[in-house]
């Protein structure tokens, strides 16, 4: 039962570090698209479609590759790499049979370098720096991961009807 | 211990929600900010959901992101609806001015582009067609983020509910 959860829990692993890589790939690509012939320019505009609710998409907030912007801006680019990070380095840190979440201070912690940037940009304290927006993101994007990663063990355990019932009370 | 509670109603809610703040001009822009109202959405519908639930049971992660995919499944057929409503009234959607932004950085798009931005301005065939473009896209993006706040709303939530139930027992 423990193997069969395992070899589960590992393919669903598999199948979010893939999806993150092509999640990836696709705000990357943009810009090699762009310069790219008609049809790729046209794929181009159908992947700033997708990530525009997501993203203000400005063009000076964002990551330029050969002169043109990636399909999200800096930040947004930190936070999905960061959890690109996070998923890769997932079973470095924790064990992929179990699907217990870490504490949620850790989540709060995280976004405090986010938020810290945020506020002295608006306010004018610092000039907005693409860098420092990009880092800031990539803290926790890399963090969310090690909360998604067991939640999504959990969620196809409930769908499968497999479910163990002491996930909300052990926190490590 | 008690049978679980529906996931439908807190989802119900939680999918209004989402899909009338990322549908309602500028209020939609807060969207931009991490995905802002479909991770509230998700997270609003594990509120409801962990509110429903009796002491004796715990509210795990997986099923907060149960909770939170249903949120953005229902979010994006909410959310299509009166964004098509908008699209009818004012005549503008992401992917127009998206074009329209292109064309204006000055860089040279496939023809067939200026042809369907004719069209949409003149609300025919693909006016419609990018409904459903949109259905599709917003039901992998609500889903994705309002899984996450349902993640995250569970990781808020478990914890006082534990504690509701400790502080009842210490009365009894």
């Amino acid at each position: 039962m423990k193997a069969k959860r395992l070899f589960r829990y590992k393919n669903i692993y598999v199948f979010i570090v893939g999806f993150s890589i092509l999640w990836c790939f696709l705000f990357i690509s943009v810009p090699f698209f762009r310069a790219g012939g008609s049809f790729l320019r046209k794929t181009a505009v159908f992947i700033m479609y997708f990530f525009a609710p997501v993203c203000h998409q400005i063009a000076e907030r964002s990551f330029h590759i050969m002169n043109y912007p990636l399909a999200v801006c800096a930040r947004c680019s930190g936070i999905y790499l960061g959890f690109l990070f996070g998923a890769v380095s997932y079973p470095f840190i924790r064990k992929l049979d179990s699907a217990l979440l870490p504490p949620r201070w850790i989540l709060g912690i995280s976004v405090i370098p986010m938020i810290f940037e945020t506020s002295l940009s608006r306010l004018g304290l610092i000039p907005t720096n693409r860098f420092l927006m990009g880092f800031s993101g990539l803290v926790p994007g890399a963090v969310i991961a090690f909360f998604v990663i067991p939640a999504v063990f959990q969620l196809v355990d409930i769908l499968i009807k497999n479910e163990v019932n002491d996930y909300g009370r052990k926190t490590e | 211990m008690e049978g679980k509670p529906s996931k439908l109603i807190p989802a119900l809610i939680g999918g209004s929600i989402m899909g009338v703040l990322s549908s309602v001009p500028i209020i939609n822009l807060g969207n931009c900010l991490c995905c802002m109202w479909v991770i509230l959405g998700g997270g609003v519908g594990a509120y409801f959901y962990w509110r429903e639930l009796s002491p004796d049971n715990e509210f795990s992660a997986g099923e907060g992101a149960l909770v939170g995919l249903l949120s953005g499944i229902f979010g994006a057929l909410f959310g299509t609806l009166i964004g098509y409503f908008f699209i009818a009234t004012t005549g503008s959607n992401w992917f127009q001015q998206i074009m329209e932004s292109i064309i204006e950085s000055g860089e040279d798009i496939p023809t067939e582009f200026e042809d369907w931005l004719d069209t949409f301005e003149e609300g025919g065939f693909y006016s419609s067609l990018f409904v459903f473009i949109d259905l599709f896209f917003r039901i992998v993006l609500n889903s994705i983020f309002g899984t996450l706040g349902g993640i995250i709303g569970a990781a808020i939530f478990r914890k006082r509910k534990t504690a509701d139930r400790e502080g009842a027992d210490k009365k009894a």
